[in-house]
């Protein structure tokens, strides 16, 4: 457990030192050297988080003893999601070695996407609820900085909306966070479930505040997330960030400080597993559902359309969540680990076709499989994965995600899910069509596939999109999935594990 | 070797061992897609003895009876008949479509196999995305794009059908499902269910992805899914529905029988009116479907028969005379019948197996497609014990569907093979070597079964559906002989009498010279049944896709599409507009 606070540390101290490289004067060393240096700090990260895996435990910062320091935790629902956050983030920060290249100023993009990891990492293992807003804050301004990256006008107007969006709802938070403290005066996240359990949340008994706080998470959390009717920054702000940050972004951001972090909170710090708040996620989630997917079909910018898609697929992730059944949690923590993998591959796409093409208009490529054949199949798989075709992972997320809804006794949620379904393949058919599929267009016929280094984060992805499948073998999913529905949906469980371990 | 290994792991590596074959060797990928048919074909063989599955060892997931396994050895023999055919006729390409081959037969011979849901549900949508790839990787963008919307929209459905299924029967296991009248979810369910099956079979509203794969795809893969292989699929998943998961219920037996009947007339009127030989082939493999739902949704044990065997009947031939096209089309560059014309005298051997097949599809004894129509009308007519002048429509319905696919194929023959040569057309010789096992055996089979079905397929029809009572006096054999005998006479009739005193002259037009430009292609004649009244609207109608029901659900789409778009404005108070009314929705939901 000594090395789990090192997965926070390790892309914070490499964000500064990578920084502070810019004193190296040749070029190429110095380009190595940030290459180096994020990557290593990346990759151990992302060892760490498997070496921890299964391995349940806390660790108390600096020695300060449950409940007044602050503790990192690992249980069964960071543990996944840790693994995908930076196995993702390694995929994109190989992508970026030559990708970035054409936008320059490489120290700060390297710094800003670490420390966005960094808080990233921090809000998935903090026990705390004030730290997590912090790490919180943390990502959420170098993800700021990330999206208007490009300076362009648009990117600047989306990184103002998104800017001025993601504030009202960390302020929200922040206020929610005061009510919480008002009412118990301690800010672990277990001391204070156990607290709100004794007082009846559940019931209805607790004080009023301890409601309103919980709207103030919902919509605090919901905007990160990008549920609708909170959604309207998102098809702005990832589209203009640079390829591989749309691919952190839509991937793995509005996971694990949206979804994962509203989950954390409303189910296990608040106790509110029952009644409202599912019924909220399955409300909202059936809405993002289809008006991501409905605004995704009219759209012909490669980007914007995977943006909206990211808006819909959401909406999967918490209709599963919503459900509040063991499988329902499976399936929509499953359908976030999938949606990780295929939604970045997907940009990462979009950003190879865009570094040869200097477009994201799908009107303008046509047939590129012939010339850039590891995009065009990567990217086929990615597309049907999304679509839910099997034998890709996606089917077997949102499988699973329609059996637990028929099993809970929503059958119109079901439908509502499958239609949403279709509506995807449609749209992903589109792409293929206009993008990859067919003869080359004139105009194109001197275009290269994009560079090695691009395309082996693709290719990973790609088999990773194929393998996902078999988490779903019952012996794997007691240990990936399983875990997480025990801990959401009996906090005490969580309770035992902070106690226990930390004395 | 068990059953697995045959038609699920041997297929599997074999298509990934075809992935890596050079493009310049892509026709010895074949012996690949030959080995996959060749497997299908004896793990049916071994099992045939038994009757079952089990016999190859038993696995909790694979399980099937007679049924199932003729339909894998169908599947194989197609299989090798068509990837025979591929080797002369398909250009160099990727060899990735013999992966796509290969793994085509596997996940179909899964699909008929399946004794659970999931097992079902992912054979049966690789199918869907292996037809979708094999249209695409000859780049037919927009084709490819329809036909994988609608058919992998309809795996969606069959997905929340087969789960609301099992969740209704509280089990996985597809042989022990059924579902009772009045079950929760009941008419939603088989909704569902027979949506997925009308869509890969082809039935009415759902058919509009095959006239149009049917005239740009390759023709292979045309004569391999739309044509046979997805019948059998579409039709053995109704047959599972209507017969076996479901208890039968008038109500349903109805819907069935409505939606054959006007599928069978309204796609043949279509076929009448086209003037390109794939797309008009396509719309009877649409008008077909119409005759298996019906003898099927009859319920009797004679109607199923009928059906089933006008699923296997249909397969035989629709292949072949999509085969037959293809040499055409090769040859001459074209199958727009305008264009073509006269090739009785260079295409001899095609000419001969089309107008068999041709003649098979019309229901012309004692040919295998009259039998099963033959089955299948007797059905209709027991039906009328149960009350009910329904069945009256039905009947008029099919019979009157069989003329008219005789006036269609009429029309083929006369445009393409008889009549005068188009101008301009190139006269090249038939030009054919591995496509002759297929355009010899699949018209023999025809006949075979046509006039044989004592010895070849009624023993294996009882034991699906149990003893079939036809009455009548039809007796194929009889039929076949006096037939022969007919023509013998007519033979010798000729040769007694001496019918040699003719001469052929030119035909005489008031003097006029005779210019290819006065052809009738065979074509015009039936355009005026386009400008007959009711018809002329209707045909109006379908032109401007007010029937296809992928153009109705886009518009329909798109409607919402615009309205989203509009409270989209990108303005940044709209948008925090949004979050305040979510914030007070939640207050209240909270607070109250």
């Amino acid at each position: 457990m000594t090395l789990l606070p090192l997965i926070v540390l390790i892309p914070l101290a490499a964000a500064f030192i990578v920084a502070l490289l810019d004193f190296i004067k040749d070029d190429f060393t110095r380009e190595l050297a940030m290459d180096i240096v994020s990557g290593i700090s990346i990759l151990s990260a992302l060892i760490i988080s498997i070496v921890l895996f299964g391995n349940y435990g806390t660790y108390a910062m600096a020695g300060w003893k449950f409940p007044v320091g602050i503790i990192l935790v690992l249980d069964g629902f960071s543990a996944p999601v840790l693994v995908i956050t930076n196995f993702v983030a390694l995929m994109c920060l190989l992508f970026s070695y030559d990708y970035i290249k054409k936008y320059g100023a490489k120290e700060k993009y390297y710094a800003l996407f670490l420390l966005m990891l960094a808080g990233m990492n921090g809000v998935i293992v903090t026990g705390d609820i004030f730290n997590l807003y912090v790490f919180l804050e943390i990502a959420s301004v170098a993800s700021y900085a990330l999206v208007g990256y490009g300076t362009q006008r648009e990117e600047i107007e989306a990184t103002f909306k998104y800017l001025v969006l993601s504030s009202i709802g960390t302020s929200f938070m922040l206020l929610g966070i005061g009510l919480v403290y008002a009412h118990t005066a301690n800010l672990n996240m277990a001391y204070i479930s156990e607290i709100l359990a004794s007082s009846g949340v559940s019931a209805g008994q607790a004080p009023a505040s301890i409601y309103l706080a919980a709207v103030l998470f919902i919509v605090g959390f919901s905007v990160k997330a990008a549920i609708v009717p909170f959604h309207a920054w998102l098809p702005d702000a990832h589209p203009s960030a640079p390829a591989p940050i749309s691919a952190m972004l839509s991937g793995v951001l509005i996971k694990t400080i949206g979804i994962y972090a509203f989950i954390r909170v409303t189910y296990i710090m608040l106790g509110m597993n029952t009644g409202v708040v599912p019924q909220v996620l399955r409300i909202f989630g059936s809405l993002s559902i289809m008006i991501g997917v409905l605004l995704a079909l009219g759209q012909w910018d490669f980007k914007r359309l995977l943006a909206y898609h990211s808006v819909s697929q959401m909406g999967y992730i918490a209709l599963g969540f919503g459900l509040a059944t063991p499988l329902g949690i499976i399936g929509g923590l499953y359908h976030l680990l999938n949606h990780s993998v295929f939604k970045s591959l997907l940009f990462l796409n979009s950003g190879a076709v865009d570094y040869r093409l200097n477009t994201r208009n799908l009107k303008k490529m046509g047939g590129l499989s012939e010339k850039m054949p590891v995009t065009g199949t990567t990217s086929m798989i990615a597309s049907l994965s999304i679509a839910g075709i099997p034998p890709f992972n996606g089917f077997w997320s949102k499988l699973v995600i329609v059996i637990a809804a028929i099993q809970a006794g929503h059958p119109l949620l079901a439908i509502w899910a499958i239609i949403g379904s279709i509506l995807t393949l449609a749209s992903f058919v589109k792409v293929q069509r206009y993008a990859f599929i067919g003869k080359i267009k004139d105009s194109l016929k001197n275009i290269k596939e994009a560079t090695a280094l691009m395309q082996v984060p693709m290719i990973i992805l790609a088999l990773a999109c194929i393998l996902m499948g078999l988490i779903l073998v019952p012996s794997i999913r007691e240990v990936i999935l399983d875990p997480a529905a025990k801990i959401l949906l009996d906090p005490s469980k969580y309770i035992e594990l902070v106690r226990g371990a930390a004395g | 070797m068990n059953l697995v290994t045959l038609i699920f792991t041997i297929p599997l590596i074999l298509g990934i061992a075809a992935i890596f074959i050079p493009k310049f060797l892509f026709k010895y990928g074949s012996v690949f897609a030959g080995i996959t048919s060749a497997a299908l074909v004896w793990a049916g063989i071994q099992a045939f003895p038994y009757y079952r599955l089990e016999a190859l060892g038993r696995t909790p997931l694979l399980e099937g009876g007679v049924l199932s396994l003729s339909l894998i050895v169908l599947t194989g023999i197609f299989g090798f008949l068509i990837t025979l055919y591929s080797i002369g006729h398909m250009e160099e390409k990727s060899s990735f479509f013999w992966s796509l081959f290969c793994w085509m037969l596997s996940s179909s011979a899964l699909v008929f196999v399946a004794a659970d849901i999931i097992v079902l549900m992912v054979a049966w949508g690789v199918t869907g995305l292996i037809l979708a790839l094999m249209i695409w990787q000859d780049g037919n963008e927009a084709v490819g794009k329809k036909t994988f919307i609608i058919v992998g929209g309809s795996d969606a459905v069959l997905l929340f059908g087969m789960v609301a299924m099992a969740a209704t029967a509280g089990t996985m296991q597809l042989g022990e499902i059924v579902i009772k009248p009045g079950a929760p979810l009941e008419w939603v369910i088989f909704g569902s269910l027979i949506i997925a099956a009308f869509t890969k079979a082809g039935a009415m509203p759902f058919h509009t992805w095959i006239p149009d794969t049917a005239k740009d795809a390759a023709v292979p893969v045309v004569a391999a899914l739309p044509a046979s292989i997805d019948k059998l699929l579409g039709i053995y998943l109704l047959k599972k529905i209507f017969i076996d998961w479901f208890v039968f219920t008038p109500g349903k037996s109805t819907l069935l029988m409505v939606i054959g009947a006007f599928t069978v007339i309204a796609a043949v009127f279509m076929a009448l009116s086209q003037h390109n030989l794939r797309r008009l082939l396509g719309y009877h493999a649409v008008s077909q479907v119409g005759y298996m739902i019906m003898g099927i949704g009859t319920g009797t044990p004679i109607g199923i028969a009928g059906g089933l065997l006008h699923m296997v009947n249909n397969a035989i031939y629709k292949q072949g005379l999509f085969l037959g096209a293809g040499v055409i089309e090769k040859e001459t560059g074209t199958s727009k019948l305008e264009d073509l014309g006269g090739l009785y005298k260079n295409f001899p051997v095609t000419f001969l197996s089309f107008t068999i097949m041709a003649m098979a599809i019309s229901g012309i004894p004692p040919l295998n497609g009259f039998l099963s129509k033959w089955m299948i009308y007797q059905s209709i007519v027991k039906t009328s014990n149960s009350g009910g002048v329904m069945w009256v429509v039905y009947l008029t319905a099919a019979i009157f569907g069989s003329v008219l696919t005789l006036a269609s194929f009429v029309k083929i023959i006369h445009a393409a093979f008889l009549g005068q040569p188009a101008k301009g057309r190139k006269t090249h010789g038939e030009n054919i070597s591995w496509q002759v096992p297929a355009l010899v055996i699949l018209p023999l089979a025809c006949i075979v079964l046509g006039v044989f079905p004592e010895q070849t397929v009624y023993p294996l029809l009882e034991k699906v559906t149990g003893p079939i009572a036809i009455s009548g006096i039809y007796k194929p054999m009889m039929a076949a002989a006096l037939l022969i005998f007919g023509a013998g006479f007519a033979l010798l009739a000729y040769v007694v009498f001496k019918v040699s005193g003719y001469r052929i002259s030119e035909p005489y037009i008031g003097g006029e010279k005779i210019t290819p430009a006065m052809r009738v292609s065979g074509v015009e004649f039936y355009t005026t049944i386009e400008s007959i009244r009711p018809f002329k609207k209707i045909y109006n109608f379908a032109r401007k896709g007010y029937f296809d029901i992928y153009e109705l659900l886009k518009e329909f789409v798109f409607y919402w599409i615009k309205l989203l778009r509009w409270i989209h404005d990108g303005v940044i108070t709209t948008y925090i507009l949004w979050v305040i009314i979510g914030t007070v929705v939640l207050m209240f939901g909270f607070l109250k």
